[in-house]
């Protein structure tokens, strides 16, 4: 070349060179209305088909109890100044916003296209499934988009208690703060995110807290940080306002997809779900040890995995599907936790082998309840006093209360 | 402007929108043209070119396997439309060459400078040939880039910087 022009400035150049007719867009969708394959879209493959069959239940079901992964609890510290920045989120008509479930960098992204009290909502773990959540009627229909397959699911019961709409929390938030003014929220001053000044508040604190980052100048919310325990949920690329197509967030099943009576059975999860959950996830993914970590996160990571090693085993549907049932609802049991008013849990199983029986991998205290229910990698459960715990680990006396 | 990824808009044009295609169609315009360009070295055929690529996307897009690899997928269709449209136009290219017209110059094609430029950026591996042409041909910022594609913005920076030094020390040669 003759010349040694910043390559930047070069490639900005070229991409001017390179100028579409106006008309370009406009074109392409003309010759989709005009085209007479626009509604016979293919089906998928016999042999995708056939390696999806076994474990479309179980990942289906891993769909439905992630809506309920953004519990909020209770979070009485709240002010003016906070709900003035949360004006725009309890105002607007449509609110559009990703999260991201533990580690921000590598965490399982979630979409939300929220309109009313309905949630469209996409797992960048489950790439072929869209949920549409009808918050007021406890209600969803889930959409699994490699088979063309719909389901509606009832969310009755301890999901719907877990899955609080995020305007209904704003909302909440909003009314504690007109009975109770003098609650204020920590201002944690200002910081740059995205290239833009934001101001930092933080409502709560210990194992429950809520950060709002909100642009300086607009005082529209760009980033809520939550932290639930163990937890950590945060959402940003907020959008307010925009205009979506109702068929987003439509409950009617869409052209060219067939309904399935949906047979998961989602009323509840138990300790003994958890447990056989656990022996799942030694077992097929971990060669016999305990993960570690069971955050909501975790759980819906190893799912893909799940449905691998699942296959493999080469065995009967039915047991397969029990088998990713069993581990679904272990998630279910650890995700709505607290909603059924178990209190705080510890794990302590990580790298614990499975059939340890002298060494303790999970423990909590029912509510109301004096001794703690714990679980060794034995997979056994023995109710013990606090004192009998941490004589066996001391490390219970310094991570619950 | 806040962006949805390439992944989100897939599914939601699965599920029916066609407002999500649009989108597509909007923000990989200009890297599609580019690409039918360095095969056709003309503006208005490259245009046909992409514009019959988005097409044939719309059409195979239930059978993407991975929603987030929309963009090096399309490319690809872009690629195999531009090559069956310059075995097409073969004859006419001959014409062309035939009566001593000089090759991509004029209105409409790319000066020799910029039309070398385009054959190193279509010659960079997908991952870094991708995030070039979101960032220059579609105007994205790097986080917005990092969205699209479904990438942490470190490494699309990383990315676009290692395709800035190769662009660079090939321009050297």
């Amino acid at each position: 070349m003759k010349n040694e022009k910043n390559i930047e400035t070069r490639l900005e150049q070229l991409a001017r060179a390179v100028r579409p007719d106006d008309s370009f867009v406009q074109s392409v969708m003309s010759r989709l209305e005009t085209s007479s394959d626009t509604t016979q879209k293919p089906k998928p493959t016999f042999v995708r088909r056939l390696f999806m069959k076994p474990i479309t239940k179980f990942a289906a079901a891993a769909a439905v109890v992630a809506v309920a992964v953004l519990i909020i609890t209770q979070c009485n510290v709240v002010a003016p100044t906070f709900a003035d920045v949360v004006g725009p989120l309890l105002n607007a008509r449509t609110l559009i916003y990703d999260f991201v479930t533990g580690p921000e960098d590598g965490g399982t992204m979630m979409h939300d296209i929220v309109v009313e009290s309905r949630i469209r909502r996409t797992i960048s773990t489950m790439p072929t499934m869209t949920m549409i959540i009808d918050i007021d009627n406890a209600n969803m229909l889930l959409l699994d988009s490699s088979q063309q397959k719909a389901s509606y699911q009832d969310m009755r019961g301890p999901l719907h208690a877990g899955t609080q709409g995020f305007l209904d929390f704003i909302r909440t938030a909003i009314r504690k703060t007109q009975e109770n003014s003098e609650l204020s929220p920590h201002n944690l001053g200002t910081r740059q995110i995205d290239g833009r000044p934001a101001v930092g508040y933080q409502l709560g604190g210990g194992g429950e807290s809520v950060i709002i980052w909100a642009d300086t100048k607009t005082a529209l919310p760009m980033r809520i940080e939550l932290g639930l325990g163990l937890q950590r949920t945060t959402l940003k690329n907020f959008r307010f306002d925009v205009p979506v197509e109702a068929a987003l967030v439509s409950m009617d099943v869409p052209d060219g997809y067939t309904v399935q009576e949906s047979t998961i059975d989602l009323s509840d999860a138990t300790e003994e779900d958890f447990i056989a959950g656990l022996k799942v996830w030694a077992e097929l993914l971990l060669d016999g040890r305990f993960p570690d970590g069971i955050t909501t996160d975790q759980y819906m990571k190893q799912v893909p995995l799940l449905e691998g090693a699942v296959v493999r085993l080469n065995i009967p549907e039915k047991e397969a599907e029990q088998m990713g049932m069993h581990f679904i609802k272990g998630m279910m049991f650890i995700t709505l936790f607290e909603v059924n008013g178990h209190g705080r849990w510890h794990y302590a199983g990580s790298g614990v082998k499975l059939g340890d029986a002298a060494t303790p991998i999970f423990w909590y205290r029912p509510k109301d309840a004096h001794h703690y229910r714990v679980i060794f990698g034995d997979l056994s459960v023995r109710e013990m006093a606090y004192e009998d715990l941490v004589a066996i680990e001391p490390k219970a006396e310094s991570v619950m209360p | 402007m806040e962006v949805l990824s390439d992944a989100m808009l897939v599914k939601e044009v699965l599920d029916g929108s066609k407002d999500a295609f649009a989108e597509l169609v909007r923000r990989y315009e200009r890297p599609a043209i580019a690409s039918a360009l360095h095969v056709l070295g003309r503006h208005h055929s490259a245009e046909d070119a992409a514009q019959e690529a988005f097409v044939r996307a719309w059409r195979q897009l239930p059978k993407l396997s991975k929603p987030d690899a929309f963009g090096p997928w399309l490319l690809k269709i872009v690629r195999r439309c531009a090559l069956d449209m310059a075995d097409r136009k073969k004859a006419d290219v001959s014409l062309d060459a035939a009566a001593g017209l000089p090759a991509h110059q004029g209105n409409g094609q790319l000066d020799d400078d910029n039309r070398q430029l385009l054959n190193l950026v279509m010659g960079l591996g997908k991952a870094e040939r991708q995030v070039v042409l979101l960032r220059y041909f579609g105007g994205h910022s790097v986080r917005q880039v990092a969205v699209i594609a479904g990438r942490s913005v470190g490494t699309v920076t990383k990315q676009l910087s290692r395709a800035h030094q190769r662009l660079r020390s090939q321009i050297k040669e």
